[in-house]
């Protein structure tokens, strides 16, 4: 059944993504007007932003995951 | 840079808005960065199990598996997937520390180089013997008469009708005389009324501080034998006079080793040596009791305020006046040139001991947080009494008027405000700026000292420059630097009055004052 374990691993996928999330958005909050450190403090909302369609695409995969997986365990089944 | 939030005439360093506290905020962004990084690598190392588990089950499903490794695309890219995203959060954390240590290296700026060339020069001069500080001092003399020559005759230029007169009344115009910079600086020495320019009084304290650490390793160079000169000569200096000063009390004085701290018994019948008074609601009122202390007739008298609030909770404000004495000798009195050497040299003294014993005396627990608060000397000793007793005594919060405190070290976790006045030379006399942290805020405001105090024509210069002087270290002004710092929106200032109301209150608690007389005797 090591089939089984891609779904926690595509459940792990959700998680980490999540938890970079709370750390950008945590991070992002960097009062400084200095030039330098704006720019960087832009970049890393930026990537905050580019995030959201990764954790959209990781939640589409999860459910791929276990449809193929409930598929499987049908096929399989005696 | 002038923050929309300070007022006029005032400057704020440090605290939880200052650089050090940004810097740090940049550090723990770019630590974030690094973790979400990691996050993102391990998510992209979880999406390729996942895509290499359902491969293997693919035979039985082939149409979900095709699903999944259409779903899993976006996130294993390598142009826009998880791993990219990592990278992106990488570069991020480097450029975010980058940021920081430029910023940091900024902060250390080229006023520490200035410093390390005047001490290596003074050290230098010094240690060549008496004829070169000599020399030096000649050299110094010659070249101001030099520049004062070349100004004096550059504004009489002006008056002619020549090229370089013309050239010069140019320069020296009103519009670029309200330059920033090197150029204002320039044509406010040529330009303006009268043959000498604006303000060639005093050395600012600024120029003081600076050059103080210089003045200092000349010093300890000139004395018989090789001393290493340290990191701070002005405090090694100190310690040097106050050998010199305590030999001078042998031999021509009374040494007084032991230290008496007492109550001062009030005049207020039935109420022992404790006074009524109102309760203190923001640091103007702090520094009022500490005037109040310092008008009370004898030197060394330190102030304890127990404050007690309508929900049964207990503080205290403990107000510590300033040098009462110029006697470098040991004196009864404790507030001295003496002890001033003492704080600045980081030796034990009379009036940080006095204060913790009347601490100690007031009854003051461990849990019940305090104000500590000094005026010039007394800031100096309420900042050694909290890094003593952080571990015996809850300090609240230090607060300081006028006080030479950028060497002394404040235990982390202890809000303090230092008050300083541009034309107060005070502050400056340790040779050393106020660090910037994230606990210790500094309020510098120009009073403006040159335009109130013209005096008329009666005054001698002598006589002004005495004013100046006076009013800028005055309690009574930094008082009204306090009611103004209160009103501040700074995000250092409120954080420090947050910290203060936790000892304060809201002005409602019942006050009992006791005052304490520390005197010094020979043991």
């Amino acid at each position: 059944m090591t089939w089984m374990d891609a779904e926690r691993s595509s459940g792990a996928v959700v998680d980490r993504i999540a938890n970079a999330r709370r750390e950008l958005l945590a991070g992002g909050q960097v009062d400084w007007t200095g030039p330098a450190a704006a720019a960087y403090a832009a970049m890393l909302r930026d990537t905050l932003g580019r995030m959201t369609g990764l954790r959209h695409a990781a939640e589409g995969a999860r459910s791929a995951v276990h449809r193929h997986i409930v598929a499987v365990d049908a096929v399989r089944a005696p | 840079m002038t923050d929309p939030d300070e007022g006029p005439g005032l400057r704020v360093i440090g605290g939880a808005g200052g650089t050090r506290a940004r810097i740090e905020t940049l550090t723990a962004a770019a630590a974030r960065a690094e973790r979400a990084a990691e996050h993102l690598d391990a998510a992209a190392a979880h999406a390729r199990r996942a895509a290499a588990l359902v491969e293997e089950s693919a035979p039985w499903s082939p149409v979900t598996a095709a699903n999944v490794r259409s779903a899993a695309a976006p996130l294993l890219s390598g142009w826009g997937g998880l791993g990219a995203r990592a990278d992106d959060a990488r570069v991020v954390a480097v450029g975010l520390r980058g940021a920081a240590e430029v910023y940091s290296q900024a902060d250390r700026d080229a006023t520490a180089a200035l410093r390390a060339g005047f001490i290596v020069l003074g050290h230098r001069i010094g240690e060549a013997g008496p004829y070169a500080v000599l020399f030096a001092g000649w050299l110094t003399s010659a070249g101001l008469l030099t520049a004062g020559r070349v100004v004096v005759g550059a504004r009489l230029l002006r008056y002619t009708p020549t090229i370089p007169g013309l050239l010069i009344r140019v320069l020296g115009s009103e519009r670029l005389r309200e330059a920033d910079g090197a150029l204002g600086w320039l044509a406010g020495t040529v330009g303006g009324p009268g043959l000498l320019p604006d303000g060639p009084g005093l050395p600012s304290p600024r120029a003081v501080e600076l050059a103080l650490p210089g003045l200092a390793a000349m010093l300890i160079g000139l004395l018989p034998g090789r001393f290493r000169i340290g990191a701070d000569p002005v405090q090694q200096a100190a310690v040097i006079l106050r050998s010199g000063a305590a030999v001078a009390t042998a031999l021509f004085g009374t040494p007084r080793t032991g230290l008496m701290v007492a109550p001062v018994v009030a005049a207020v019948p039935g109420r022992g040596g404790a006074q009524p008074s109102s309760a203190p609601r923001d640091i103007a009122d702090v520094l009022r009791e500490v005037d109040r202390v310092a008008d009370s007739g004898a030197p060394g008298v330190i102030g304890v305020q127990r404050l007690d609030h309508p929900d049964g909770s207990r503080t205290w404000v403990v107000a510590v006046p300033g040098t009462e004495s110029a006697s470098l000798l040991d004196a009864p009195a404790t507030t001295d040139m003496a002890t001033n050497l003492e704080l600045i040299g980081g030796l034990d003294d009379d009036v940080s001991a006095a204060v913790v014993q009347a601490m100690l005396q007031a009854g003051i627990g461990p849990d019940e947080p305090v104000l500590l608060a000094g005026h010039s000397q007394g800031g100096m000793a309420v900042m050694r009494v909290a890094a003593q007793v952080s571990e015996t005594f809850t300090v609240g919060a230090v607060l300081t008027a006028g006080s030479p405190v950028g060497g002394m070290a404040l235990p982390d976790g202890i809000p303090a405000l230092h008050l300083e006045h541009l034309s107060d030379y005070a502050p400056a006399l340790d040779g050393l700026p106020n660090p910037d942290t994230v606990d210790r805020t500094t309020v510098t405001r120009d009073i403006g000292v040159g335009a109130a105090v013209g005096g008329g024509a009666s005054q001698s210069f002598l006589e002004v420059i005495t004013s100046q002087v006076s009013r800028s270290h005055s309690l009574t002004e930094y008082i009204r630097t306090a009611e103004q710092v209160a009103l501040l929106r700074d995000r250092s200032v409120q954080s420090y009055a947050e910290a203060v109301a936790s000892v304060l209150g809201d002005g409602t608690a019942e006050v009992t004052e006791q005052r304490y007389v520390a005197v010094r005797v020979p043991e």
